[in-house]
C-alpha cells in the first residue's frame, strides 16, 4: 500500500540546536498513526515540516507523494490540520470563520456541511457567536470542524482532544471514529496517550529530535514487556488441572494464589491468545467467573521506555 | 513554504479570499473610520479656508481647489493604510492565523497579492468616498477638479501602494508587531531625513557652515539623496508633483511605473522573506 | 571588565556631540581672514546680471548656457560671517586679479583658453525696466564713456531744472507781491525724466558663453604653469522651458497680486471682482541650479524641484476668453492708475486712464497696464489666452478661470462625520445579530 505520509532523514536544525535529527517515519494510506513525545521532542517541528510550513535542513518529506517544497495545491485540498493552538480571525463568527475556511477548499455545499458538523460537535448553539468569544474546548471542536470541512484524505491533529471536557473528548471521539471508518489516514499527535492507544494502529515515539520507536502498539508492548498476565476467577480453582494450561505453547507458567488462577503469556495478551486459554480451561471443565488481562498500556510504556529499551526495539 | 508554479485559479482563488477577509477587517475596524473623519475634517477645513480667502481677497492662484485636501487625505489614508500593512503579516504571524491559513491551499504569492490588492482596494473605496463628498462640495461652491488634480490622484495609488508594499516587505522580515512598527518607523525617518537633509543640515547646530565635516556630510547626502530620489516614495510624489506641475507626460509615467515596480520588487521581496522565514512566530 | 554595548554607544553620541558643538563655540571668536583664489561672477539670467561670490568652498560655478556671463578669478581676504552664515570677501583689503588664461575644459579637452578683456553691463532703460547688455574691450569704454556723458547731461539737465524752478517760483512770488497775478500763472517748467540708464564701472574679467554642460576652469600663468587653487567645476545649464506667467491684480487690493507660473493651475475669483491680468515671459530651471547661481553659497536648492524666473513684461498682444473651442470676448491691454484712498476705507482703487473722470489720472504715467477681466460680464467658467500680434495664441498662456461662491452650504459641513455615522450604525447592526454566549461557555 502506498505512504500518505513519508519522511527521508528529515533534519531541523536551528542556530544553537537540533529540534530534528535524520526522521524517517512512514504512514500507510488508511492507517491511524499515534505520534508520540515528551514536549520539546520534535513532534510540532516535524508536523511543520511535513506541511511545508518549516524547511527542512536536509532530507525530504512527502504527503500524499507531494513533497513538501514544492506542494500544489490540488495536495493541499486533501489534507486536514487541526494545529496545537487555535486561533482565530477578529472579530468573525464560527459561521463566518468556517465559511471562509470552506470557499478556500473549494467545498460543496457549505452551509450543508458546516450545519451538520456543527451539529455533531454540539456547537450549532455557537455558530453565530464570535469564534474568540469561545471556550478553549469549544475553539478546540471548531478548529476541529475546521480541519474535517473540506473531508480531507489525510488528517493531521496535534493535541486533537488535549483541552476537553470529557463530554467534549467522547463528542470528539466519535467524531473522529466516525469519519476514520471513511477510509482516512490520520496522524495524531498527542499527550493523552489513552486517547491514541484507543485509535491508533501503529505508533511512533519521538525524544530529543529523534523517532526512537516506530511499530504496532502490541510489538512495542511485547518489545518493552516479554511477558503479559491473564488474570482468572474460576468456579472451583481448587479442581482446575492448572499445569494443562502449560500445553499451550504461548503460556510460560500458571500460578494458583488465594483463588485466583495467573497464566503468564509470552508475548502480549491478544485476544486470540485469551480464547485459547479460555477454550482451553473450559475442556478441562473449569468455569470462568472473571477474566482479565494485565499488560502495559501505553501510558506505561511510554513513560518507562529507556535508551535500552529503544537499542532492543530497533534491532 | 511551498510553492505551486502555476499559476491557476486556486492561487487566484485564494488570493481574493484573503483580500476579501482583510478588506472585511479593515471594514470593521474602528481605525478606518477615524482615518476617514480625519481626513474629511482636514480636507473640509481647507477647502473652508480658501473659499474664506476667496471671499476676502477677491482671487487665488491654485494647481487645484482640491490639491491641498487631496494631499490631507493621501497623507492620512496613505499613513493608516502603511501603518495596517505593516502590522497585518506580523500580527498574523504572531496570533498564529497565518499559520492556519498555510495549512490549506494557499501559498506566499496569493497570500502577500491578496494583501496588496486588498490595501489597494481599501484605498480605492476610499479615495471614491473623498471623491464623492468633493464633487459635492464643488457643486455647492463651484470650486473645480483641475486635470493636475485627476493626475495627482492617478499618481497617488502607485505611491500609497509603494508604501504599502513597503510596509508589508518589513511586516514580512519581522516577528512582531512592535518590531515591524520600530522598523518601519525607523525606515520613514531615515527616508524623510535623507528627503529633507540638506535643509535639516542648514539647522545643524554648527556655526560655520563650511566646518569640514558638515561639508562632507552635505556631500555624503546629496549621493545617497540623488541615488534615494529613484526610491523614496516621498521623492517619488514630489517628483511626480512636479511632473504634473510642468506637464511632463514623460516623468510623470516614469515615477508611476518606478512607484509600480517598486511595488512588485517589494512584494517579490515579501514573498521571498515569507518563504524563506516560513509563517511561524 | 567588557563595555556593555549600550555604554559605547552612549561615549560615541557623547564624542559626537561635542564635535558638533566646539565648533559652534570657535565660530563665536573673531573672524580668522585668510587669503584666496576665489571668483567673482557676473552672471547672465533672465535678461540681468547677478554678481557672485565663490570662495574656495564652493567648486561648482553655474553658468546660463549661450549667454554672455564674465568670470574674474581674484585673490582676497577671505573670512566667515556668522550673522548672514556666508563666507565674504574683503575686496577692500585684497583686491588683485589674477593673471593669465583661463582654460575651459570638457571631458579633459581643452574648449577654449580666454583671455582677460574689460566689460561693462548696462540697463539702458533701467534695471527693473530692460535687460541687460554686455559690451566687451573698446565697446565697453565707449558705452561707458557714453552712459557717463549721459549722467552728466541728466545731472545739467535737473540742475537747469532746479535753476528754473527757482526762478518760475521767486517770479511767481513776486507777481502776488505785486498784485499783477491774473487768471492763472504759467505752468511750472517741466521736470526731467528721471535718469534710469545705469552701468557698472569698466572692470576685467573673462567673457564666457558656452553651450550646457559640464566643464572644469583653470587659470594657466604666463609661464605656462596651472594654478592649481584656481581649478573649478563649471555647470552650464539652459532653460528647460518657457512660458507666460500671469499676475492677477484684484481691482480692490491692488497691493495683493497673485501669480500664477503655469496653465495647470487655475484662477479663482469672487464672483464681482475685477482681475487685471499682466503676462510675463518667464524660463523654468532646476531649483539646484538656479538656486546656486543666485547664491552660491545657498545649498538649499533640489535636483528634483524647478522653479521659474520671470524675465519681460508681455507687452503685445490681446487677452481671449474661450468657453470650450468657443470665444466668447476679446480684452484689449489697457492703463491704469492707481488713487490710494484715505480715511477708514483704506484701500485703493484702480482707474482706467482711458474713460477715467479723473484729469489727473488720466494724464499721469500709468501705474501698470494688464487686461481687465471682468467677473460681472462672464460665465462662472472659462479661459483666456494671449493672442500676439499675428493672431497666433502665445505657448503658455492659457489660464482657467472660475467664479466662485465664497458661501459654501452650511450642510456640507456635516460631511465628514456621514462616514463615521454610517459605521456606528453599520457596527450596531452587526453587534445586534452576534449570537451572545453564556458566561459559562465563554
Amino acid at each position: 500500500m502506498a505512504d500518505a505520509i513519508r519522511t527521508d532523514s528529515l533534519t531541523k536544525s536551528f542556530a544553537d540546536f537540533e529540534a530534528v535529527i535524520d526522521v524517517s517515519l512512514r504512514v500507510e494510506a488508511n492507517e491511524i498513526y499515534g505520534f508520540l513525545g515528551p514536549n520539546g521532542a520534535g513532534k510540532t517541528t516535524t508536523i511543520m515540516m511535513l506541511l511545508g510550513l518549516e524547511r527542512p535542513t536536509r532530507g525530504v518529506a512527502y504527503l500524499l507523494d507531494s513533497p513538501s517544497h514544492a506542494r500544489e495545491f490540488a495536495v493541499r485540498r486533501r489534507l486536514g490540520v487541526l494545529g496545537e493552538r487555535q486561533v482565530f480571525f477578529d472579530d468573525m463568527t464560527a459561521r463566518e470563520y468556517l465559511r471562509f475556511f470552506g470557499r478556500l477548499y473549494s467545498v460543496d455545499r457549505i452551509e450543508h456541511r458546516i450545519d451538520a458538523l456543527l451539529e455533531r460537535v454540539n456547537l450549532t448553539h455557537a455558530a453565530d457567536a464570535r469564534a474568540r468569544d469561545f471556550s478553549r474546548g469549544m475553539q478546540q471542536k471548531l478548529g476541529l470542524v475546521r480541519a474535517l470541512l473540506h473531508d480531507p484524505e489525510l488528517l493531521i491533529l496535534d493535541e486533537p482532544v488535549s483541552a476537553l471536557d470529557p463530554r467534549g473528548v467522547v463528542e470528539v471521539r466519535e467524531l473522529l471514529h466516525s469519519e476514520l471508518g471513511r477510509g482516512k489516514t490520520v496522524l495524531i499527535s498527542s499527550h493523552v496517550l489513552t486517547e491514541v492507544e484507543q485509535l491508533a494502529d501503529r505508533i511512533g515515539i519521538m525524544n530529543k529530535g529523534r523517532l526512537m520507536v516506530e511499530d504496532t502498539l502490541d510489538n512495542i508492548r511485547q518489545a518493552l514487556q516479554p511477558e503479559a498476565r491473564i488474570q482468572i476467577e474460576l468456579a472451583e480453582p481448587d479442581r482446575f488441572p492448572t499445569a494443562a494450561l502449560l500445553d499451550l505453547d504461548f503460556v510460560s507458567r500458571t500460578e494458583l494464589r488465594d483463588g485466583r488462577l495467573s497464566v503468564h503469556l509470552m508475548g502480549v495478551a491478544s485476544p486470540a491468545a485469551r480464547a485459547d486459554v479460555s477454550r482451553a480451561i473450559s475442556q478441562h471443565g473449569g468455569v470462568i467467573v472473571n477474566m482479565h488481562a494485565e499488560q502495559m498500556t501505553l501510558e506505561q510504556a511510554f513513560v518507562t521506555i529507556t535508551d535500552e529499551d529503544v537499542e532492543r526495539l530497533a534491532a | 513554504m511551498g510553492f505551486d508554479r502555476r499559476l491557476g485559479k486556486g492561487r487566484l482563488r485564494a488570493a481574493w479570499l484573503v483580500c476579501q477577509r482583510d478588506l472585511r477587517g479593515l471594514l470593521f475596524s474602528p481605525g478606518t473610520y477615524l482615518v476617514v473623519l480625519l481626513a474629511g475634517l482636514a480636507a473640509h477645513l481647507f477647502l473652508n479656508t480658501l473659499a474664506q480667502s476667496i471671499a476676502d481677497s477677491g482671487l487665488a492662484v491654485l494647481s487645484g481647489a482640491f490639491n491641498l485636501p487631496i494631499y490631507s487625505v493621501l497623507f492620512v489614508t496613505g499613513l493608516f493604510l502603511a501603518l495596517a500593512s505593516v502590522t497585518s503579516i506580523s500580527r498574523e504571524r504572531e496570533q498564529g492565523t497565518l499559520e492556519v491559513l498555510f495549512y490549506g491551499p494557499i501559498d506566499v504569492a496569493a497570500y502577500i497579492g491578496g494583501k496588496l490588492v486588498s490595501f489597494g482596494l481599501a484605498y480605492l473605496g476610499l479615495l471614491a468616498l473623498y471623491l464623492v463628498c468633493y464633487a459635492l462640495f464643488a457643486g455647492s461652491t463651484g470650486f473645480a477638479f483641475a486635470v493636475p488634480t485627476w493626475a495627482v490622484i492617478g499618481l497617488s495609488i502607485p505611491v500609497v501602494m509603494h508604501v504599502v508594499a513597503l510596509g508589508t516587505f518589513v511586516s514580512t522580515a519581522t516577528r512582531r508587531v512592535r518590531a515591524s512598527l520600530a522598523w518601519f518607523l525607523l525606515i520613514l525617518l531615515v527616508l524623510l531625513a535623507l528627503q529633507f537633509s540638506p535643509d535639516l543640515l542648514e539647522l545643524a547646530p554648527v556655526g560655520n557652515r563650511f566646518y569640514p565635516p558638515l561639508r562632507l556630510a552635505r556631500i555624503v547626502l546629496e549621493r545617497i539623496n540623488l541615488a534615494f530620489t529613484w526610491v523614496s516614495p516621498f521623492a517619488l510624489l514630489i517628483k511626480g508633483t512636479e511632473a504634473v506641475r510642468r506637464a511632463d507626460a514623460l516623468l510623470y509615467v516614469y515615477t508611476a511605473a518606478i512607484s509600480s515596480c517598486s511595488v512588485l520588487v517589494l512584494a517579490a521581496g515579501s514573498m521571498y522573506l515569507m518563504w524563506k522565514g516560513g509563517v511561524r512566530s | 571588565m567588557r563595555m556593555s554595548h549600550s555604554r559605547s554607544f552612549l561615549l560615541w553620541l557623547a564624542a559626537c556631540l561635542l564635535l558638533w558643538i566646539v565648533p559652534s563655540a570657535v565660530a563665536a571668536q573673531d573672524p580668522v581672514r585668510r587669503t584666496e583664489l576665489v571668483y567673482g561672477v557676473n552672471a547672465y539670467i533672465g535678461g540681468r546680471y547677478e554678481g557672485d561670490f565663490y570662495p574656495r568652498s564652493v567648486d561648482i560655478i553655474y553658468l546660463v548656457a549661450d549667454a554672455v556671463s564674465v568670470v574674474s578669478p581674484r585673490h582676497t581676504e577671505v573670512y566667515y560671517w556668522p550673522i548672514t552664515n556666508r563666507e565674504v570677501a574683503d575686496w577692500a583689503r585684497l583686491n588683485e586679479p589674477v593673471e593669465g588664461v583661463l582654460e575651459i575644459r570638457r571631458r579633459g579637452r581643452l574648449v577654449v583658453g580666454l583671455e582677460a578683456t574689460d566689460y561693462v553691463v548696462q540697463y539702458p532703460e533701467g534695471q527693473d525696466l530692460s535687460a541687460a547688455v554686455v559690451y566687451l574691450g573698446e565697446e565697453a569704454h565707449r558705452q561707458w564713456d557714453h552712459f557717463d556723458e549721459s549722467r552728466r547731461e541728466f545731472r545739467e539737465r535737473v540742475s537747469a531744472y532746479y535753476n528754473d524752478l527757482v526762478t518760475y517760483r521767486q517770479d511767481l512770488d513776486d507777481r502776488i507781491e505785486a498784485g499783477t497775478l491774473e487768471g492763472e500763472p504759467d505752468p511750472p517748467p517741466m521736470e526731467p525724466e528721471p535718469f534710469l540708464y545705469s552701468s557698472t564701472e569698466v572692470n576685467r574679467g573673462f567673457p564666457v558663453a558656452l553651450p550646457a554642460g559640464n566643464y572644469t576652469i583653470q587659470v594657466r600663468t604666463a609661464d605656462g604653469e596651472v594654478r592649481p587653487e584656481s581649478r573649478r567645476r563649471l555647470k552650464v545649464f539652459e532653460p528647460l522651458s518657457t512660458g507666460v506667467a500671469m499676475w492677477a491684480i484684484p481691482h480692490d487690493r491692488y497691493t495683493f497680486p497673485e501669480k500664477s507660473d503655469d496653465e495647470g493651475e487655475v484662477l479663482y475669483l469672487r464672483r464681482g471682482t475685477i482681475a487685471y491680468l499682466q503676462p510675463h515671459a518667464q524660463e523654468e530651471y532646476r531649483d539646484i541650479h538656479l538656486t546656486r547661481l543666485l547664491d552660491p553659497q545657498d545649498t538649499s536648492g533640489r535636483p528634483d524641484l524647478y522653479q521659474w524666473l520671470q524675465t519681460d513684461e508681455i507687452e503685445d498682444g490681446v487677452l481671449v476668453v474661450t468657453r470650450g473651442q468657443r470665444v466668447v470676448g476679446r480684452i484689449e491691454r489697457g492703463s491704469y492708475a492707481v488713487r490710494q484712498i484715505t480715511g477708514a476705507a483704506l484701500g485703493y482703487e484702480i482707474h482706467d486712464q482711458a474713460t477715467t473722470d479723473l484729469e489727473r489720472l488720466r494724464e499721469r504715467r500709468p501705474d501698470f497696464q494688464g487686461y481687465p477681466v471682468d467677473t460681472r460680464e462672464l460665465p462662472a467658467s472659462f479661459s483666456v489666452h494671449l493672442e500676439d500680434a499675428d493672431g497666433k495664441p502665445v505657448p503658455g498662456s492659457r489660464r482657467r478661470i472660475r467664479v466662485v461662491r465664497s458661501d459654501s452650504e452650511p450642510w456640507l459641513a456635516i460631511l465628514p462625520y456621514v462616514p463615521v455615522v454610517l459605521a456606528l450604525v453599520f457596527a450596531g447592526s452587526r453587534r445586534r445579530r452576534f449570537v451572545r454566549l453564556p458566561r459559562d461557555q465563554e
